[in-house]
């Protein structure tokens, strides 16, 4: 009974198997690899802002030690000017792109001005409460986490909105935009290049990902989330593990697929990969806020997770807005961020539950499985 | 390539082999009785009769903040100790409406330790709202303590704030508001579970959001604070990322009535009781127990049949903790060395619910993990 169980299982597998190995059952006249291994493909500069983010929150994150940090150079780093990067991926060449420059419309002020609160908060050794900004430890005593006076994380509204606000508005909106991918007549090499435009700007589009490039659901769980997962990558997995497949429909069938039918001039096919793509990279957005939500959940009555984690999920909900095939209005997203309201010290329940169930009832998906 | 992914494809296979082994076991015993019996006779008889406990509660809570007497607090503290007793037996359902975001039963009924400095900075400003997040550790049963009992333990210290203190009118109304903000939340969880009941019957399997999953899961989270919040917490067993954390009696649960012991003993007979299935009138019906012995399981961490030994383990816990004279305030100041059996005794249980049951009944364990930013 035992052994007949599991070889049927086995040759069911193996059927599942050779099905998805091959390049899907779309009657392609060109292969589409399994991997995003194109010869060609370029998002150095992509890589270079993902680095760039790592070494601005590791940064802020010394004021957790008491560090008083300095807003012009958080601001410096944001705009990379005036400021020497000493991380590991600039350690032989300093990194000439920006994050400021890329930041969807009107988001960099309300960046900086968290800077600036960042900064003040920082300058004092105030313990933080309801009314009053300052530096929180978890009641296990483990976690420390600064917060302004209304409960609000300067460094996850910063480290997160950028992530939002850049890697995730470029990666949706601005490089799979008709202005760039869309257009028609950039199938030409570059000058000086082995690529054209439109196969580099879909892999810009990819690069701000930190998508490795053989990402799936069968190895998302065998890839450690400190280093090969990071940024949308790492929270890719928390929608993996609430069973949705977003990790195959965002990398194979929108990626992948997407590159391989622009390699081959298949621009039916190349459109149908950008709805996936602007489709399933909002899943992640989704899948990170209500977790976020259910985790403050269950540490309400901690400060200082609750706190960190609202404010994970609160810039994981804004985040929605900069995906221009958005699914939820930019009304209806303001309206969730109101409904968690202006201080997650005195945040009730019932608050968090209202936001989950609108989000939840909008992406047609149960948000306790977050 | 192609040796990748035939190892990827063995591995697959191995997992799914092991796999079919645990849902073949989870299949092959029918819970519908378990079911049937925890939620008519066990689930909704104890929030019922919580709930009337807790009426009581709020009752004797009026007649002393009407009339602040010595014999009118002495009712009221002999009543809360009854109460956190039988809340014991309540806390163990964390699931099903238990959960559900306006009622959150055990975070708003019994957070401790309570934080006397923001109920005192309510009192007050008499301007708070219990449902707030930042009021939970001064809510529910361990504030009402705090109040009743004071810092001291001292009954004349205690009538002094409710009658000559500045304070003492909005001392009452807090008293009162403490009694009917836990009575609200039992109200309401008891009458979401005469509707959850056709649910919570009828979810078979063993996915994620299976009644016996729920029900496991619960079984076990209960069972861990207890072992760890009330017990190895305070006495300085805990650890954090393998990190011993050093002991602080004040952390114990029944800090201001002194009855942290009693609590813990009650909440063993809750769990040894649940076990076996034993309903509100004392009758012995279908519990995990049962379902065990359906299995013919047998437990890896101590030698024998597993529902057996289980419930051994829960006596000689029992037993364990019935030899202390003092307070467990008193024994951690002392570090009684005995302490340390009483810990060895309660850790012992977890991996026999936590690996050997779970292994039988095939459910996942849901505690949500942190990632670490």
């Amino acid at each position: 009974m035992f052994k007949t169980i599991s070889k049927l299982s086995l040759i069911a597998l193996m059927a599942t198997t050779v099905v998805s190995c091959g390049s899907d059952d779309d009657t392609n006249s060109y292969n589409v690899p399994g991997s995003y291994n194109f010869s060609n493909a370029s998002y150095s500069g992509q890589t270079s802002r993902i680095n760039m983010l790592k070494e601005l929150t590791t940064y802020m994150k010394t004021a957790h030690d008491g560090t008083a940090v300095d807003a012009q150079q958080l601001k410096n780093m944001y705009a990379n000017t005036n400021y020497t990067w000493t991380s590991s991926p600039f350690t032989s060449t300093q990194p000439t792109k920006q994050l400021k420059s890329k930041t969807a419309t009107g988001e960099a002020d309300i960046l900086e001005n968290w800077m600036d609160k960042l900064a003040t908060i920082s300058a004092t050794s105030t313990v933080g409460s309801n009314g009053t900004a300052g530096m929180v430890t978890s009641l296990s005593g483990n976690k420390k986490y600064i917060f302004d006076e209304n409960g609000f994380e300067p460094i996850q509204l910063i480290d997160k909105g950028i992530m939002g606000s850049v890697f995730y508005y470029q990666g949706t909106s601005v490089y799979l935009s008709d202005a760039k991918v869309g257009g028609a007549n950039n199938d030409e090499l570059v000058v000086d290049k082995n690529y054209t435009e439109m196969q580099h700007y879909w892999d810009e589009a990819f690069g701000y990902g930190s998508f490795p490039i053989d990402l799936s659901a069968a190895n998302i769980g065998t890839k450690n989330t400190d280093g090969e997962l990071s940024y949308y990558s790492k929270y890719l997995k928390k929608a993996h593990d609430a069973n949705l497949t977003t990790v195959d429909e965002l990398m194979q069938k929108g990626f992948i697929t997407g590159r391989a039918a622009i390699d081959n001039k298949d621009y039916t096919a190349r459109d149908k990969a950008i709805t996936i793509v602007q489709s399933q990279w909002e899943m992640i957005n989704v899948a990170a806020g209500l977790h976020y939500l259910n985790a403050a959940l269950s540490n309400l009555g901690d400060d200082a997770l609750r706190n960190h984690e609202l404010s994970e999920a609160y810039a994981f909900i804004n985040a929605l807005k900069f995906n221009e095939a958005r699914t939820m209005t930019i009304p209806e997203v303001d309206a969730v961020l109101n409904t968690l309201g202006s201080n997650f010290y005195t945040i009730t329940a019932a608050q968090i539950n209202d936001a989950k169930t609108v989000i939840a009832d909008k992406y047609g998906v149960n948000a306790s499985d977050f | 390539m192609k040796t990748q992914k035939i190892i990827i494809l063995s591995l697959v296979a191995l997992s799914i082999i092991f796999s079919c082994g645990k849902d073949d076991a989870g299949d092959n015993v029918d819970f519908s009785d378990l079911f049937v019996n925890t939620s008519e006779n066990i689930i909704q008889p104890q929030y019922l009769s919580y709930k009337t406990n807790c009426q009581d509660l709020k009752n004797v809570t009026e007649t002393f903040v009407n009339d602040v007497t010595l014999a009118n607090l002495e009712n009221l503290q002999t009543l809360f100790v009854e109460n956190y007793k039988l809340w014991q037996h309540t806390s163990l359902y964390q699931f099903g409406p238990a959960a559900d975001a306006d009622i959150l039963l055990s975070t708003s009924i019994n957070s401790y330790p309570t934080n006397p400095a923001l109920i005192d900075g309510n009192i007050t400003s008499g301007n708070y709202n219990l449902d707030a997040a930042n009021n939970i550790y001064a809510i529910g049963l361990p504030a009402f303590e705090y109040l009743i009992y004071g810092i001291n333990k001292n009954n004349n210290t205690v009538l002094g704030a409710f009658s000559t203190d500045a304070n003492a009118e909005n001392r009452k109304t807090y008293l009162t508001k403490l009694a009917d903000h836990i009575l609200s939340k039992i109200t309401l969880a008891s009458s979401r579970w005469t509707t959850y009941h056709s649910q919570y019957i009828s979810n078979k399997g063993t996915g994620n959001g299976s009644s016996l999953t729920l029900l496991f899961n619960a079984y076990l989270d209960d069972y861990e604070e207890t072992k760890r919040n009330k017990f190895a917490l305070p006495a300085g067993y805990a650890t954090s990322f393998s990190i011993p954390i050093a002991k602080d009696p004040n952390k114990v649960e029944g800090r201001y009535s002194d009855v942290s012991f009693d609590l813990i003993q009650e909440s063993i007979k809750a769990h040894k009781a649940f076990f076996q299935g034993i309903t509100l009138d004392g009758t012995n019906g279908i519990g995990f127990f049962d379902k065990l012995k359906e299995y013919k399981a047998t437990s890896t961490i101590l030698e024998g049949d597993l529902a057996d030994v289980a419930l051994q383990q829960m006596d000689i816990i029992s037993s364990d903790l019935s030899n202390y004279s003092n307070s467990l305030y008193t024994e951690i100041q002392n570090t009684n060395p005995d302490l340390t059996t009483t810990n060895t005794a309660l850790q012992k249980l977890i991996p026999v619910i936590k690996i050997d049951m779970k292994s039988y009944f095939g459910v996942p364990i849901t505690s949500q993990d942190t990632d670490g930013d």
